[in-house]
């Protein structure tokens, strides 16, 4: 009852919220009136703009300047709160500047000096990031300070702003395009340059005028985009939604366009806060003792050095938006402009709105990654901070929407209603981040977790939007590229697995029902994969009872036994026969063994229902009495669930295994590597845990026994003097490859039914160098069965192992990838008889060419592995002389332009 | 203690820092030093699992986050079933920091995860403290409403702070009250949240 009193204080101390903002802060701040009134007013600040009335908005601003206009010069631990909160929001919060640069313009009439020192210290960090003193996003600070002090013209010297912008401007043009931050910085100002008129159309001229200086920005001519695509054509075998542009080649042609009619588009974002703000200003001015004249202030130019900023590379750094610009060409991602024909649910990206929503939504995600609570609600009432009449209401439904275009164009709606829903907006710069090529500057999770977060908020409002999301994509899954196929089913599984697995399956059901025969259909890989990733985080009881659907005309739940066959994750088709002849081959092709081993296995998998446990499938034949060396086996499992043993006594164990064994039909290595390994999985059955820490004691012993060339290192920190003798076997590199392909046979075999557990401990022995990296990535190639492209564990675990080579620097074990996708591509292209001049074409499905149609998505899946690895690692040299090499000139022109185009 | 110092770097709290629980207990306790190591901790505290939750399904959620060195599950130490709650321990501090800030409410089983930094494992954490074996927190809270929807953000109830026109303190349609300096906003509302089975007793030492 002690843990029951414990408890209750606990409660009494109030705990139990950790989603309320921490009110220890606050308690303990009440001991201080200034540490009060700093946290009061730096909260009041962080959700300025939040409030949905204007004039309740503005009427807060005039109140929140008050203690700062008193405080700011008297209390210097308020003012630098003050002032750094103020760039916290402008960098992580852009949607706000507006509104906080209306603060500052009322605090401007009360008290110029607070301005004097916002002003002042922007500039300061504006010199420092130019400077590259600190930070690792530096230019893409610039870019929202510059939005910030844009938004500040009114109280800022005339001509100052312009000076500023004109000098990044010429920057840029004199980086040039082929520069990363040549490209950065003409982005980033074009984007900034249009807030000049967020307060009034007074500067437009200026805007102007700066438009067409950044006209002398070189564009580069690079169109070919094809490495980093979210879709491709195939060949033109299949069609894609869109054509993907560089965003950096957008904001240019934007601004043009928006200048043919007086920029009107650009300051219809905006909130116009002039109008509610001037009345306070003058009010303020009037009843100020020192000015009633408005103060405006210095902005001089800052002082660039061009070749330290030669130097500036934030690649190592990938948590930045800058380092984006660096690894990629930064490439549109298109989803919902394609999901309605007859209007748009949001701008069209290659307008300045649609480049100024996605902009600020990009750096909002991915700036607030340390609060992704925070980040969802931002992005749910994004709406708030611009022209109230940009977005349909919010939660509006497509059918909606189409009965608002339908009384636009019967002219009921006079203006015109917009059609754009902020839902949209927010979840396609969620997913364009999720989907960014070569990587994303957040871990995938993080999005995930925002959507989850938006969607658990409102789900009537969400659900629809992210339902259309998952149909465009599926519909276009056949184009859609392998990596961002993978990533479509990340999303989706952890999505629908926070919503009870809920998903309209009837749907999918005519597709995969035609696609019977196929294999590598990208559609019914799609599901495949999608049904296995859902096992893995639930169980198969759970999914299969997600297969239902509503009858109709009855209004009963009727089961999808289309689906039941996923639930099967058998690594090898027809597994009863792979497993009798896998077996019996251990045994030496003994036809008594044979008989034993298939009466055992059809008794058991009779047994078989949803809810069994991957333990009593597991089929341990060594455990088999009946079977010829059933002592031997035993033997050799007492020996290994007693204590641990030493080095001479598992090697001693060995050679009397070896001498027990005296049949001539059986290979001996290959039973006892089998026997070992298979022997250590079934005790360590109990969870993945408990077979690498079993293996983990006993590493060095199964290196040995492996073929492996034991080091020094292997010995360190043994108090046993013994070193392993040769092992009896030839050691020549032939042999080792073929035991170590009997330890993948081991795995493969003893976890049949469940590949993931079969990846995680093979990623297990690669990672501790028992298995050869080689070797095992001939395994996930091989032709056969294309584990790599067909089993959604074999390739996630061999992207973890890519990536952690190269972040040790290893690349290796790239080229050993590459190499093998282009020896792939090869004889694919054989089996399919393509001539050396032809492309491959994807011929429409027909049950009867179902083989055939395999291997050409086969082909082009290879081809996007290609991409994969290219477009994160690079290619080297070894990879580059393999492409010349060889024979398909369609594919080898592929290759080189693929491995071209990566930025270096 | 610097990080229960407000210091105004960021425009919202950061998440991945230890929970009140922790930083409560520290102060109780007047000792830093677990608070102090669970910021540089590779190991999280996972708890409201289900019992029927496993391994590999944790493997697949939280290794998103990181690396993962090992997975150890709470145990009951009289029946030796998992009872609610495990330690994952990643190999590098980056994913415990990622899975605590991404995976706090993720629901995994039909359970809605907590997760907290935590100062490290040591043998015998893995088994529960209760009184009958299991968590002690558990135990102590049986008619606490449990496997619910608790994620909500801010305490309130579901819908929240996007109702529109709702009483909630942010978003469209609420007026927000003045009076003294102190009694604006309103976003100091703890009501709403239950709860339920945490702060983890029992396999805290």
């Amino acid at each position: 009852m002690e843990q029951d009193r414990k408890r209750q204080r606990e409660d009494d101390d109030g705990y139990g919220d950790e989603h309320v903002r921490p009110e220890f802060d606050s308690k303990r701040a009440r001991d201080d009136p200034t540490n009060e009134l700093i946290s009061n007013v730096c909260k009041d600040i962080r959700r300025i703009g939040e409030t949905a009335n204007l004039h309740n908005q503005v009427d807060d601003m005039s109140y929140i300047s008050n203690p700062i206009v008193v405080e700011f010069e008297k209390i210097d631990r308020l003012r630098s709160a003050v002032l750094s909160i103020l760039h916290a929001i402008v960098v992580e919060q852009p949607q706000k500047i507006s509104s906080l640069a209306a603060l500052v313009i009322i605090c401007n009439a009360k008290n110029f000096l607070v301005p004097k020192y916002v002003i002042e210290f922007f500039h300061t960090k504006l010199q420092e990031y130019v400077a590259i003193k600190s930070g690792t996003d530096n230019f893409n600070h610039i870019k929202n300070i510059l939005k910030f002090l844009c938004s500040l013209s009114p109280i800022i010297e005339e001509g100052a702003l312009f000076n500023l912008l004109s000098q990044f401007i010429n920057l840029s043009i004199e980086l040039g395009s082929d520069a990363p931050l040549g490209r950065a910085i003409h982005y980033n100002t074009l984007m900034a340059v249009p807030y000049l008129l967020s307060w009034d159309e007074s500067q437009a001229e200026d805007v102007e005028k700066l438009v067409s200086a950044a006209g002398g920005f070189a564009h580069g001519d690079a169109s070919d985009f094809s490495l980093y695509s979210h879709f491709n054509n195939k060949n033109n075998g299949v069609e894609v939604p869109y054509r993907p542009r560089a965003i950096v080649e957008l904001v240019y042609p934007a601004l043009l366009e928006a200048q043919k009619t007086g920029f009107a588009s650009i300051r219809d974002l905006f909130i116009n806060y002039k109008e509610l703000v001037d009345p306070v200003v003058n009010d303020a001015l009037q009843a100020n003792k020192i000015s009633n004249e408005l103060v405006k202030h210095k902005l001089p130019q800052v002082s660039v050095n061009t070749e330290t900023l030669s130097s500036y590379n934030p690649s190592s750094e990938s948590l930045s938006i800058d380092s984006l610009w660096f690894k990629g060409p930064r490439l549109t991602f298109e989803l919902y402009s394609h999901t309605t024909k007859d209007f748009p649910t949001l701008p069209e990206i290659s307008s300045y709105a649609g480049l100024f929503f996605r902009d600020i939504c990009t750096d909002l995600i991915t700036n607030l990654s340390f609060n992704k609570g925070e980040a969802s609600i931002q992005l749910s009432i994004l709406d708030l901070y611009f022209n109230r009449s940009l977005f349909c209401p919010p939660g509006s439904s497509v059918d909606t929407l189409v009965a608002i275009n339908n009384d636009n164009i019967s002219r009921e709606n006079v203006p015109p209603l917009s059609t754009w829903k902020v839902e949209d907006v927010a979840v396609e710069s969620l997913l364009s981040l999720i989907f960014l090529t070569p990587t994303p500057p957040n871990l995938e999770i993080y999005y995930h977790s925002v959507l989850i977060s938006c969607c658990k908020e409102s789900p009537e409002a969400i659900a629809p939007v992210f339902g259309r999301a998952i149909r465009f994509l599926y519909s276009h899954v056949e184009s859609l590229d392998f990596e961002t196929r993978i990533k479509f089913m990340d999303w989706m599984t952890i999505q629908i697995s926070n919503f009870d697995f809920s998903w309209k399956w009837d749907e999918w059901v005519s597709d995969s029902q035609a696609l019977s025969a196929s294999r590598f259909h990208p559609k019914k890989n799609f599901i495949r994969n999608l049904i296995t990733k859902e096992l893995k985080l639930s169980n198969k009881k759970k999914i299969k009872e997600s297969f239902v659907t509503m009858d109709p005309e009855t209004g009963d739940v009727v089961e999808l036994d289309e689906f039941f066959k996923y639930l099967d994750l058998c690594l090898f088709d027809n597994d009863t026969k792979h497993i009798i002849n896998y077996d019996t081959d251990i045994y030496g092709g003994d036809d008594a063994a044979k008989e034993i081993i298939a009466k055992s296995i059809y008794e058991k998998k009779e047994t078989f229902t949803v809810t069994t446990s991957p333990q009593t499938e597991m089929f341990f034949v060594f455990g088999n009495d009946q079977l010829p060396y059933h002592h031997v086996c035993d033997k050799f499992h007492k020996f290994l669930l007693s204590n641990s043993k030493s080095k001479r006594e598992f090697a001693e164990m060995i050679e009397e295994l070896k001498s027990d064994i005296t049949s001539d039909t059986i290979n001996k290595s290959k039973f006892i590597i089998n026997l070992v390994l298979q022997t250590y999985c079934s005790i360590g059955s109990r969870s993945i845990y408990s077979t690498i820490s079993i293996l983990t004691r006993d590493l060095v012993k199964l290196k040995w026994l492996t073929g492996n060339t034991l080091s020094e290192e292997d010995y360190v920190g043994n108090s046993e003097d013994y070193k392993f003798p040769e092992l009896s076997l030839q050691n020549e590199h032939e042999q080792t490859a073929e035991l170590q392909n009997y330890v993948v046979d081991a795995v493969f075999r003893i976890w049949i039914y469940r590949p993931q557990f079969i990846f995680l401990i093979l990623e297990y022995l690669v990672d501790v160098k028992l298995l050869d990296f080689e070797v095992f990535v001939g395994r996930c190639f091989d032709l056969e069965h294309n584990l790599v492209v067909d089993r959604i564990d074999c390739f996630e675990a061999l992207a973890r192992l890519l990536a952690a080579s190269s972040k040790a620097h290893d690349l290796a074990r790239i080229t050993v990838v590459t190499s093998k996708i282009i020896e792939n591509l090869g004889q694919v292209l054989d089996k399919l008889e393509v001539s050396d001049d032809a492309i491959v074409p994807i011929d429409n499905y027909t049950a009867e060419t179902a083989a055939k149609n395999d291997l050409q998505w086969l082909y082009y899946d290879y081809l996007d592995l290609f991409k994969w690895v290219a477009r994160k690692y690079g290619t080297s040299t070894e990879t580059e002389t393999l492409v010349d090499l060889v024979k398909n000139s369609s594919l080898k022109a592929d290759l080189t332009s693929l491995s071209a185009q990566r930025l270096q | 203690m610097e990080i229960l110092e407000e210091n105004y770097q960021h425009s919202a709290d950061r998440l991945d820092k230890p929970s009140q629980y922790l930083i409560k207990r520290a102060i109780r306790r007047q000792d830093f030093d677990d608070l102090q190591k669970a910021l540089t901790s590779k190991t999280i505290y996972v708890g409201n699992l289900s019992n029927f939750t496993t391994e590999e399904q944790l493997f697949e959620l939280f290794s998103k986050c990181g690396n993962i060195d090992r997975i150890i599950m709470g145990l009951d130490r009289n029946k030796l079933t998992p009872c609610g709650f495990c330690f994952v321990i990643y190999k590098e501090e980056g994913g415990s920091l990622n899975a605590i800030k991404y995976l706090k409410a993720t629901v995994l089983d039909g359970q809605s995860l907590e997760i907290d930094l935590d100062p490290g494992f040591r043998e015998g954490r893995q088994f529960g403290r209760g009184l009958y074996g299991g968590q002690a927190a558990h135990e102590g809270s049986v008619n606490a409403p449990r496997g619910g929807y608790r994620g909500n953000f801010r305490g309130n109830p579901r819908g929240g702070f996007r109702g529109r026109g709702g009483p909630n303190f942010r978003g469209r349609g609420f007026f927000r009250g003045r009076g003294n300096f102190r009694g604006r906003g309103g976003y100091s509302g703890s009501s709403g949240f239950q709860g339920g089975d945490y702060p983890p007793e029992g396999p805290m030492h």
